[in-house]
């Protein structure tokens, strides 16, 4: 399976959840803010590197994880994903869009403006790391969820 | 090859490349004949694409609604396809969103039944331009 966690900017909520998912982040530990920046692309990505697919590894049952950004698409953009695959003539059963969106708090909201838009990183990274340790196990929840739904969907197939 | 033509709706500014690439319409059509182009300004939801025909080299030509997102899908669409193990170069997405003024959306969501015969004037006005761009992809694609 291909597992790909999406927010809007591809910067803080998908890339917690993501390596939550992969294991680089403890399930049930709240990281601090050292922890957090080194996670691959936290808090590091730019306009220009919206839409872009980033690999992020691989689960124990062997799901791909990959994080991206659909700026304010919404659910759109897992129609519009899944149309194109559609047309390409792929098969859509493998693909699944995790929308981390509804998990994101106003101080990453706060937090992420500042630091990716306006580029005010010394203001807006704290806030962005506030938020996240804020809502760390919410992330937690719903990579566990992802994870008892199509890691056994991966079990079964074999 | 899918050849896919991208704008806010899908039934717009694409809808109008799509038919000029494979012919239904020139860039001497009128007015009139944009508006009963097929599926011209129908309320589509996002993401939900239109097969429009086969043009002369087989290809199949389709129309995507993007939400105003073109570039950022068209990079996605670049990731997944390599993710999935297709070959990028045998899919095309064009950009047609340049055609539809930015407002557009909410000016359709409000005024719906008055934006389709404005932008159908609005695009009318651009056919050349579109034509252009329709050709010189065509070129480029031989």
């Amino acid at each position: 399976m291909h597992i790909i966690y999406n927010c809007y900017g591809g910067s803080h909520s998908s890339v917690t959840a993501a390596s939550i998912h992969v294991g680089i982040l403890k399930d049930n530990v709240i990281p601090n803010g050292c922890q957090l920046l080194n996670l691959p692309y936290y808090d590091k990505q730019v306009a220009k590197d919206h839409g872009f697919i980033r690999y992020i590894g691989e689960d124990e049952y062997r799901n791909k994880i990959y994080i991206t950004s659909k700026h304010n698409l919404g659910r759109n953009y897992e129609t519009i994903m899944r149309s194109l695959v559609c047309i390409m003539d792929l098969s859509n059963e493998k693909l699944v869009f995790v929308d981390t969106m509804p998990y994101v708090n106003w101080l990453m909201v706060i937090g992420g403006f500042l630091s990716r838009r306006l580029g005010i990183v010394s203001l807006g990274r704290p806030i962005v790391i506030k938020g996240t340790q804020i809502s760390f196990l919410k992330f937690t929840q719903l990579v566990n969820i992802i994870k008892i739904k199509y890691g056994r969907y991966e079990l079964e197939c074999q | 090859m899918p050849i896919v033509y991208l704008c806010p709706t899908g039934t717009y500014s694409s809808l109008v490349a799509a038919n000029l690439h494979i012919g239904i319409i020139d860039e001497h059509c009128k007015v009139q004949d944009i508006l009963n182009l097929p599926n011209f300004g129908i309320n589509l939801s996002t993401g939900i694409f239109l097969f429009i025909g086969e043009d002369s080299k087989g290809d199949m030509i389709y129309t995507l609604g993007t939400s105003g997102e073109a570039q950022l899908i068209k990079k996605s669409a670049f990731d997944l396809a390599k993710i999935m193990g297709y070959e990028f170069e045998h899919i095309m997405l064009i950009d047609m969103s340049n055609y539809i003024p930015k407002y557009f959306g909410w000016y359709n969501t409000i005024f719906h039944k008055q934006s389709r015969t404005f932008s159908a004037k609005s695009l009318y006005r651009q056919l050349k331009l579109i034509n252009i761009e329709v050709e010189n992809f065509k070129k480029q694609e031989l």
